[in-house]
């Protein structure tokens, strides 16, 4: 079963994944370890991939803002958010100040409780049920508010092409702001626990270390590259929705490790909640939507901030009512390169809050590699277009 | 009636949103405290009862996805969750899926929502509990495969392989 | 003679699902939940004996369907052999060393089975086991000594002649500072560490198998429980009826397991296995080694610190 090195370690292939309870999503790493000692690394992914972009060019306009919606249930506002904005940019669509903040608020809203999440299973993966179960219960709150603004608790339904489909009363926006202060406090409990708790502080600090040359040098993108001290944020950078009218600063920490990860996502967090108070505080009045004409043939590439990072978008249209090609590079493509210097050398009991501390989305991600015999294939665009693979 | 009491739930994702897994997680948080039924999630498919499968089924997820249901040891029942592995839900036609659930595996329960609300997934669990003790206690021929080698075989997809085809009788 | 040994057994089999459950309430609750049912150990023991028991391609059947009964087996063992309220200890003379080793049979037969299974996450979960084993066992050696020592014997109806917390309070911190370690649960659930090692030894097993491994476990938290409180409590207090003892003995065994094991359950995160050893070579290991030479050297200090009181 296991050979013996000379220093009398049994080496070991560990396979974790495809369906492992440490991973939400399918995707498959194969660790060669060394007594406790991780030695070799080999991932996989794309058992999650499910033809979405092909589907896009298959269906007509107004459904494919729910097929986007549905490519990660996390990030549900911010591909629709990106892929809106494509096709008015394309079209020329001046869409209302008023459906520009209503997205935002959503955007950030999406963005606290994905942090929430991810500090929920963090403290799932180092065993720490009890921080589970709080931030769990917190999140809870915002699920109720996305309930209340949206209808739904995971697919809010908001975007549409020229516009938002929900408005935000102000009844909505009173009690809005009540839940808003009360996770304020929640936010401030955790990361107290997060600085404090020693158990934590064993688990985490000096875990996973990513520098700051091998974020940059492995394109690493969102809260991963931020905790290296890369300081790079969509929101500020490209100003899209109503970012410009807002001073952001990028949260940023300079470890690299889980530690810092999860501070800069817990500072985030933070400071979305106090963008959304803003948000709504200074909503101005107009309309949500403006009726919009065809749209003409065009190409545009996009970029947003979506929770895990930086979420790009290139799509183009041929003047029909279907899209000629929508490309989708989702921010955790960009992160899983850096899992090597992360996991290389680690313990195996660091192998799931590593694994989850780029807050992996592999079903935004995941591409085509099949395997026919044994043997990978990369499938060429024309079989992918003719569907024959 | 133990069964109805204890079920133990292995939570697979072949190819989920994501939405569906969230909701799927969330009911053991305070809220919905899913524990207060005895419902646990297990980590390895040989301590579990019921298996909760959300998001459509991919070609790479398919054989997993059936190596899983034969280590499940019987009386066992399956909860699909959520639209997508009802019916495909808004992927259909996509090329990778090799379609709903029930055409790989036997569906007991199905939970309908795009994603369904956490304590729908609940009763879900719980309405797929208590079928267990009506189950047969059927033993078929079945693979043996220890899980960490199933989880570490390549997958091969050939397109006429259906894995359906081979699925030993579940006790339905 | 055999009436006194099933109600042994029953109450040890009651006791130790009973103590799970208040356990699991305990946790539950202090994570803002509704716990499961105070029997919900039970539904899922009689719920796994009803299930099919699959034996994968493991690299030896014998010794991973043996396991389990061996686990169970040394417990029920044990179970005659500690004084617990309901019966006097079955063996004579040096009983406290024969319980010392029968609680360290469920770990082995969980290192056996987790490597007979041939499964790599089955083989880290053993290995991890040792070390957890080897590092909890050394301070609760050395207590259990000392109090053999100053009582002057090994047998335990005469140890627990005297409640030694109040003499030997140094050793009674180390033995009870272990109850997490030996129940397994976190920060020391390293062994079957599950979003690690999905359930370590554990994972191969199915149905009735799994459902003895786990009562072995079980069993052993009780058992273990039970020993240091009839070790450092005395069984001086159990004077009344019966049953009304047993009562008393099971609320201060539920007592030690919701303060130290559910408390620290629910406060801590998982451990590394590296830091398994320094939790327990520091500091517990230190006050038990410390009383046993204060002991010897003739120290009395708790005479010395509270002899006004008539202790
Ligand atoms: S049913 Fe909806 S939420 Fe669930 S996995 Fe499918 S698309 Fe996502």
């Amino acid at each position: 079963m296991a050979e013996v090195n000379d220093r009398g370690f049994a080496k070991l292939k560990v396979p974790i994944g495809p369906s492992h309870p440490a991973l939400e999503e399918p995707a498959r790493f194969l660790f060669e370890v060394e007594g406790e000692k991780v030695i070799d690394v080999d991932y996989e992914i794309g058992y999650n991939h499910r033809s979405i972009e092909r589907l896009c060019q298959e269906r007509p306009f107004s459904k494919i803002v729910y097929l986007v919606e549905r490519i990660c249930g996390i990030c549900s506002h911010a591909h629709p958010l990106n892929h809106v904005e494509r096709v008015e940019d394309i079209a020329d669509i001046e869409v209302p100040e008023r459906a520009k903040y209503i997205r935002t608020i959503y955007a950030e809203l999406e963005r606290i409780h994905s942090h929430m999440l991810w500090a929920g299973i963090a403290g799932e993966e180092i065993g720490y049920h009890s921080l589970f179960m709080y931030t769990w219960r917190e999140r809870e709150k915002v699920m109720d508010l996305f309930e209340m603004l949206s209808g739904n608790r995971v697919m809010h339904g908001c975007n549409k092409i020229g516009g938002v489909k929900w408005n935000i009363s102000d009844e909505q926006a009173r009690s809005a702001l009540g839940v808003l202060s009360y996770l304020d406090t929640a936010a401030d409990k955790i990361t107290k626990s997060v600085l404090k708790d020693s158990s934590i502080a064993e688990r985490g600090k000096g875990v996973g270390c990513l520098s700051k040359e091998d974020a940059i040098r492995l394109g690493a993108v969102g809260p991963n590259a931020r905790a290296s001290g890369v300081a790079e944020d969509t929101r500020v950078m490209c100003k899209y929705a109503a970012y410009g009218d807002f001073d952001l600063e990028p949260q940023i920490a300079k470890d690299g490790d889980v530690v810092a990860q999860a501070l800069v996502r817990l500072a985030e967090l933070k400071q979305s909640i106090r963008l959304t108070e803003e948000l709504i505080a200074n909503l101005p009045d107009g309309p949500i939507q403006v009726e919009y004409g065809e749209i003409p043939p065009g190409r545009s590439v996009g970029r947003v901030e979506a929770p895990r990072g930086e979420l790009i978008h290139y799509t183009e249209t041929n003047g029909t009512r279907f899209f000629e090609r929508i490309k989708i590079r989702a921010p955790t493509l960009a992160n899983i390169p850096s899992y090597v210097p992360k996991f290389l050398g680690c313990q195996v009991a660091d192998i799931p809050i590593i694994a989850a501390s780029i807050d992996p989305c592999f079903s935004c991600s995941d591409r085509v590699t099949v395997i026919k015999d044994g043997k990978r294939k990369i499938v060429s665009a024309q079989e992918l277009k003719t569907g024959r693979i | 009636m133990f069964r109805a009491r204890s079920p133990w739930v292995y939570f697979i994702n072949t190819g989920s949103c994501n939405g569906c897994d969230i909701e799927v997680l969330a009911i053991q948080n305070p809220r919905y405290s899913a524990e207060r039924y005895g419902v646990l999630r297990v980590g390895s498919p040989r301590h579990a009862d019921v298996l909760v499968v959300t998001g459509p089924i991919t070609k790479r997820m398919e054989d997993r996805l059936t190596m899983i249901y034969d280590q499940i040891p019987n009386p066992k029942a399956v909860v699909a969750v959520g639209s997508c592995p009802t019916s495909n839900g808004i992927f259909d036609g996509g090329y990778s899926l090799t379609g709903p659930l029930d055409t790989v595996i036997p569906v007991d329960v199905y939970v309908m929502g795009c994603p369904p609300r956490p304590l729908n997934i609940l009763s879900g669990i719980r309405t797929a509990a208590k079928m267990l003790d009506s189950k047969r206690k059927g033993r078929g021929a079945r693979p043996t495969a220890r899980f960490d080698e199933a989880m570490s075989k390549e997958t091969v997809i050939d397109p006429k392989f259906r894995s359906s085809d081979n699925v030993p009788e579940a006790g339905r | 003679m055999i009436a006194s040994i099933i109600v042994a057994l029953v109450y040890a089999f009651v006791a130790a699902l009973l103590l799970q459950g208040i356990r699991r309430i305990v946790v539950a609750h202090s994570q803002f939940r509704k716990g499961p049912s105070i029997f919900q150990t039970f539904y899922d023991f009689f719920k796994l004996m009803g299930k099919e028991s699959l034996t994968p391609n493991v690299t030896s059947p014998l010794l991973f369907n043996l396991a389990p009964i061996l686990s169970v087996a040394s417990m029920l063992f044990a179970a005659l052999v500690i004084p617990l309220a309901a019966s006097t200890s079955a063996v004579g003379a040096g009983d406290l060393i024969l319980v010392i080793y029968l609680l360290a049979i469920p770990p082995i037969a969980l290192i056996l089975g987790g490597s007979a299974s041939g499964s790599p996450y089955g083989a880290i979960g053993a290995a991890r086991e040792v070390a957890l084993l080897i590092a909890y066992e050394t301070p609760f050696i050395v207590a259990m000594v000392t109090v053999a020592l100053a009582a002057g014997s090994f047998q335990l109806t005469t140890i627990s002649a005297t409640a030694w917390i109040t003499v030997l309070p140094l050793a009674a911190i180390a033995a009870i500072w272990t109850l997490p370690a030996a129940a397994a649960v976190q920060p020391f659930d390293i062994a079957e560490a599950e979003t690690e090692i999905v359930s370590g030894p554990y994972v191969e097993y199915s149905g009735p198998n799994l459902a003895l491994l786990q009562l072995g476990q079980w069993l052993k938290t009780f058992l273990y429980a039970s020993l240091i409180a009839t070790v450092f409590f005395g069984t001086t207090i159990y004077h009344f009826e019966p049953v009304i003892n047993l009562i008393i003995q099971f609320a201060i065994i539920a007592l030690l397991v919701s303060a130290f094991i559910a408390f620290w359950q629910a406060t801590t995160a998982r451990t590394r296995v590296t830091r398994v050893l320094r939790y327990y070579w520091t500091i517990p290991t230190m006050l038990a080694v410390a009383d046993l030479i204060l002991y010897l050297a003739g120290v009395r200090y708790m005479h010395f610190l509270f002899g006004w009181a008539g202790l």
